[in-house]
This record gives structure tokens, C-alpha cells and sequence, in this order.
């Protein structure tokens, strides 16, 4: 139990420097929307589009950082707990086939999200070539993580 | 995969929840084992079997592994 409750304690401390990171960030990135003259494309429905996004990003930002906070909050509980709730705790979280659902899950709702993420790409071709490109540089990015990672584990294992 | 589990259980007058806390899993994994849904890894089919004092095949049934 000694060895879970350190790494409660260890996950807890970087989820607390990786949201130290992410408070500033989804500070500066309201600010910035603040202050940032409105583009004015000319077309409703571009400027809607952008203004969407524009709308969602900082919001996710700080949805991110209470996450992050509400999760090193739970651990912070874990912390505390007696040998016995700790090892339910511990069962929940280490149990096989709910990590095995996780894993099936993420790498299912990975995989969807490429291939959407290209469909939305050649849609949007037709409308907006910038939206079309960012669009592909996110699956590019996500591709390479993913053959990244796979490598990784490909070796570990 | 089939498994005995079931029988072995209800033989030692215990519920899912005793056994998932004997052998380190949640009831909803022990469901699953019973009816069949989910195979186990070979670390909790070992500590299932031990608890049981059975073998691993006397407690899962591995015919329909080997037909494959």
C-alpha cells in the first residue's frame, strides 16, 4: 500500500506542475482574445467559423486546468485514506479489464478521430483551404505521436 | 472462455465481492469471468486458481483455445 500511496503522490505532483503550466497558458490565451481586433473576412459564415473557434479554444484551455486540479484533488483524497479504502482505490484503478476497456477504448477513439479528422480535412478543401490544412497538420502530428509511441512500446514490451 | 468459477464460488458459500477482494479484481471482472465475457490474464487466472487450490485448467476451460 506504502508503494501505491507514493505513486498517488508522484502522479499528484505532475499533474500539479503540468496544470502550472496550463493556469498561465488559459490566462494568457484569454487575455489575448480580449484584446485581439475581430478579423472581418467579409463572409458570415467565415467569420462565424472563426469566431466559433475562437470562442471554444481559451475555454478548453481552462476546462483543462480544472480538470487537472479536480484530478490532483482525488489523488489528494487517495493521500489520505486508511490501508483499506486505499486498497479498494487501488483495486478500481489497477483492475485488468477495466484497463483493458480504457485501452480498447483510446486507441478505438483514436483511430475514429483520424479518420475523421481527414474527412473534415477534404470537406473543408472545398470551403476553406486554411481550415482544410490545419486540419491535416493535426493528423499529421497525431500520426507521427502515434508511430512514435508505438515504437516505444514496441520496445519496452 | 468458459470457467468454474461459478460452481467454486457458490460451493464456498461466497459472493463476487468476496472473491474479487480475495484475488485483487472488481465484482464486475468476476462477473464477466463467470459468464463467459472476458478471459483472464495469466496472473489473475493463477491467483484465481490458488485461491480455489485448483489448477488453472480445472478451473478454466481451455478446450476452445486449443481448437484454434
Amino acid at each position: 500500500m506504502k508503494e501505491y500511496r507514493n505513486q498517488v503522490k508522484r502522479r499528484m505532483q505532475r499533474e500539479f506542475a503540468f496544470a502550472m503550466v496550463l493556469v498561465p497558458l488559459a490566462v494568457v490565451t484569454m487575455i489575448h482574445m480580449f484584446r485581439v481586433e475581430p478579423i472581418v473576412s467579409g463572409s458570415s459564415t467565415l467569420d462565424f467559423i472563426g469566431g466559433f473557434f475562437n470562442g471554444v479554444r481559451a475555454p478548453l484551455v481552462v476546462a483543462m486546468s480544472f480538470y487537472l486540479f479536480a484530478l490532483g484533488f482525488h489523488d489528494r483524497k487517495s493521500l489520505h485514506m486508511d490501508d483499506t479504502k486505499l486498497k479498494t482505490v487501488r483495486i478500481e484503478e489497477k483492475d485488468e479489464r477495466k484497463q483493458q476497456i480504457r485501452l480498447e477504448a483510446s486507441t478505438k477513439a483514436n483511430w475514429i478521430t483520424m479518420y475523421l479528422l481527414l474527412v473534415a480535412s477534404v470537406v473543408a478543401s472545398w470551403f476553406h483551404q486554411l481550415v482544410s490544412i490545419t486540419l491535416l497538420v493535426v493528423w499529421t502530428v497525431m500520426m507521427v505521436i502515434t508511430i512514435i509511441t508505438k515504437g516505444i512500446y514496441e520496445k519496452r514490451l | 472462455m468458459k470457467t468454474k468459477i461459478k460452481e467454486l464460488r457458490k460451493e464456498r458459500k461466497m459472493s463476487q465481492e468476496e472473491l474479487a477482494a480475495e484475488v485483487g479484481t472488481t465484482r464486475q471482472t468476476i462477473t464477466s469471468l463467470e459468464v463467459g465475457k472476458y478471459t483472464a490474464s495469466l496472473v489473475l487466472a493463477y491467483k484465481i486458481a490458488h485461491f480455489f487450490g485448483r489448477t488453472i485448467e480445472e478451473v478454466f476451460d481451455f478446450s476452445e483455445v486449443e481448437e484454434m
